[in-house]
C-alpha cells in the first residue's frame, strides 16, 4: 500500500525475487481486491499516520483487515496498527492494542537501532512460520509496546533490552525488522508469509 | 550485543566505481550493478554508494536506482542532495538512507527535513577529518581539503539537534590506504552522541576488523579498498567478509 512514505520499491523488488506478483497502490478497489496487503516503513509516525488520512486509504485498510485476508505490516507499518506513537500525537489503525516507544541508548546498545538482530519466535508461532527464526535487518528509533502480551509472537534484543519484533493477532501481523532487506533470510520469511495467504 | 555492522562502501562518479587514494587519484574498479550483485550474494548486511563527484553535479536517478534495485540489503546513499524532492526520490527508488558530509554543513535544513519526514534512521552524517601532528582532530571539506570552522564536538551537537540518525567518520590520510583503521576522531565523540558511530579509512585485513569490532561503543566500520583489491597496488577482487 502506497501511503507516501516507506520504501516501496524495496518491498517490490522483494516480491518480483520470490516469484510473487505484487502492485504498488492507493486505489480502493485494488486494495480490496488483493489476496494480501503489506503496509511497508521507513518513516516517521505521523508524517505515515497523516498521509493515510490525505491519501483515503485509512478506511479501506480497516475494511480490508476485517475481511480477515492477511496483513503485513514492516517497521513503520507494523507501528502504524498499533493506537498511537510516542513519536507523534496522531492515531494509528489500532489494529493491535498498544503504542509506540522510544528505545533507550546506551553504549552497547545506541538509537537508531541499525543492522542485524536474532529473532526468537515463539515455540507456538515457529510452528507457523518456521523462517521467521534467524538474524534480520533493524532500523528502528521506536518499538511496539502492546498491551495485550498473547500477540507478541517473537522478541529480539536492542542491548539488554527485550523487545516484541513480531506480533499477530488474527490475519494481521507485524515485524518490526525488514525482511525486504535481510537477504536470502528475508526472502524466505516472505516465502513463508506468502505460504499463509 | 547487536551484531558489529561491516559495510562496504561503493565510490562512485560518472565512469562507474571508482577507487583512490585520500578521496583522490580515482581509477575505474567496474560496474556498479554487477558490484552489488557480488557483495549481496557474499552476504553483506548492507552498502553505501557515495557519489565522488565533485561539485555536486545533478543526480542521474534513474541510473542508480537500476543499482539499488539489485540489492536484497540497506542501502544508503552517500552524497550531497540539494532537496527535498531529490531527497524524496532516492527515498522512494529504493535507497534506505541518505548520508551527507558537505550537505551537512551547507543545509543543514534539508536533513532535518529529511528526519522529519522518514524518521532519523534515514540519515547519517560523514565527518572528513585529519588528525594534526599535535593529535588534534580537525574537520575538513572533502572537496577542497580545508578545514572547517566547526570542531568535531560542535558538529556532533549540530547533528544531535538536527536528528540525524547516524555518524559516520572517515580518516581522510587513512582512505585507500589499508594500512589500519584511525580512532582518533571515535574517542572524541564516544560518550558524547547516543546515535550509532562507524568508522572508515584504512582497513587492510582482517585483524583492523576484528579490533574494530571489539571496541566498545563502535556500532561498525566502512570497508572499501580491501573489498575491492586482492591487495594494495593489485589488481580489482571484489569479496566481502564478515568477522
Amino acid at each position: 500500500v502506497d501511503y507516501g512514505v516507506g520504501n516501496l520499491a524495496g518491498c517490490v523488488a522483494a516480491f518480483t525475487r520470490i516469484g510473487v506478483k505484487s502492485i504498488v497502490t492507493n486505489e480502493k478497489s485494488d486494495i480490496l481486491n488483493s489476496r494480501a496487503i503489506i503496509l511497508p516503513g521507513v518513516g516517521s509516525f505521523d508524517a505515515a499516520a497523516e498521509n493515510l488520512v490525505s491519501f483515503g486509504v485509512r478506511d479501506v485498510l480497516l475494511e480490508f483487515a476485517e475481511s480477515g485476508k492477511p496483513v503485513l505490516g514492516i517497521c513503520l507499518g507494523m507501528q502504524l496498527m498499533l493506537d498511537r506513537s510516542e513519536e507523534g500525537k496522531l492515531a494509528g489503525l489500532g489494529f493491535v492494542q498498544g503504542e509506540t516507544v522510544k528505545l533507550s541508548s546506551a553504549e552497547s546498545a545506541k538509537v537508531p537501532h541499525m543492522g542485524l538482530e536474532r529473532v526468537t519466535p515463539s515455540e507456538e508461532f515457529e510452528k507457523t512460520l518456521p523462517t521467521i527464526s534467524d538474524k534480520f535487518y533493524f532500523m528502528h528509533s521506536y518499538f511496539c509496546k502492546v498491551y495485550d502480551e498473547g500477540v507478541s509472537v517473537a522478541y529480539s534484543n536492542h542491548g539488554e533490552n527485550r523487545f516484541v519484533s513480531a506480533f499477530k493477532k488474527n490475519n494481521v501481523v507485524g515485524v518490526q525488522f525488514h525482511p525486504e532487506k535481510s537477504g536470502d533470510v528475508g526472502d524466505r520469511f516472505l516465502k513463508g508469509f506468502v505460504g499463509l495467504v | 550485543l547487536s551484531q558489529f555492522r561491516v559495510i562496504p562502501e561503493l565510490l562512485f562518479d560518472s565512469s562507474g566505481l571508482v577507487k583512490g587514494r585520500s578521496f583522490g587519484g580515482h581509477e575505474y574498479v567496474g560496474d556498479p550493478l554487477n558490484t552489488i550483485k557480488i557483495l549481496c550474494d557474499f552476504g553483506a548486511s548492507e552498502i553505501i554508494i557515495a557519489n565522488r563527484a565533485v561539485g555536486g553535479s545533478a543526480l542521474d536517478f534513474n541510473r542508480i536506482a537500476s543499482w539499488v534495485s539489485i540489492s536484497n540489503v540497506p542501502v544508503a546513499y552517500s552524497g550531497t542532495v540539494q532537496s527535498m524532492a531529490d531527497a524524496d526520490e532516492l527515498l522512494h527508488s529504493g535507497f534506505e538512507k541518505i548520508v551527507m558530509s558537505r550537505g551537512f554543513f551547507t543545509n543543514p535544513q534539508l536533513l532535518k527535513n529529511i528526519s522529519h519526514v522518514y524518521g532519523a534512521q534515514s540519515t547519517g552524517v560523514n565527518f572528513v577529518y585529519r588528525v594534526e601532528r599535535d593529535g588534534e582532530v580537525v574537520l575538513i571539506d572533502w572537496e577542497t581539503g580545508y578545514p572547517l570552522r566547526q570542531s568535531l564536538l560542535e558538529a556532533v551537537e549540530i547533528a544531535a539537534e538536527i536528528g540525524i540518525g547516524e555518524i559516520y567518520l572517515t580518516n581522510v590520510d587513512r582512505e585507500g590506504l589499508m594500512e589500519g583503521l584511525d580512532y582518533s576522531a571515535f574517542e572524541v565523540v564516544k560518550g558524547v552522541t547516543e546515535v550509532p558511530v562507524v568508522i572508515g579509512g584504512g582497513v587492510g585485513d582482517m585483524t583492523d576488523l576484528k579490533a574494530a569490532s571489539k571496541t566498545v561503543g563502535l556500532s561498525g566500520v566502512t570497508v572499501g579498498s580491501y573489498f575491492t583489491f586482492i591487495r594494495r597496488d593489485e589488481g580489482v577482487l571484489i569479496r566481502y567478509e564478515n568477522i
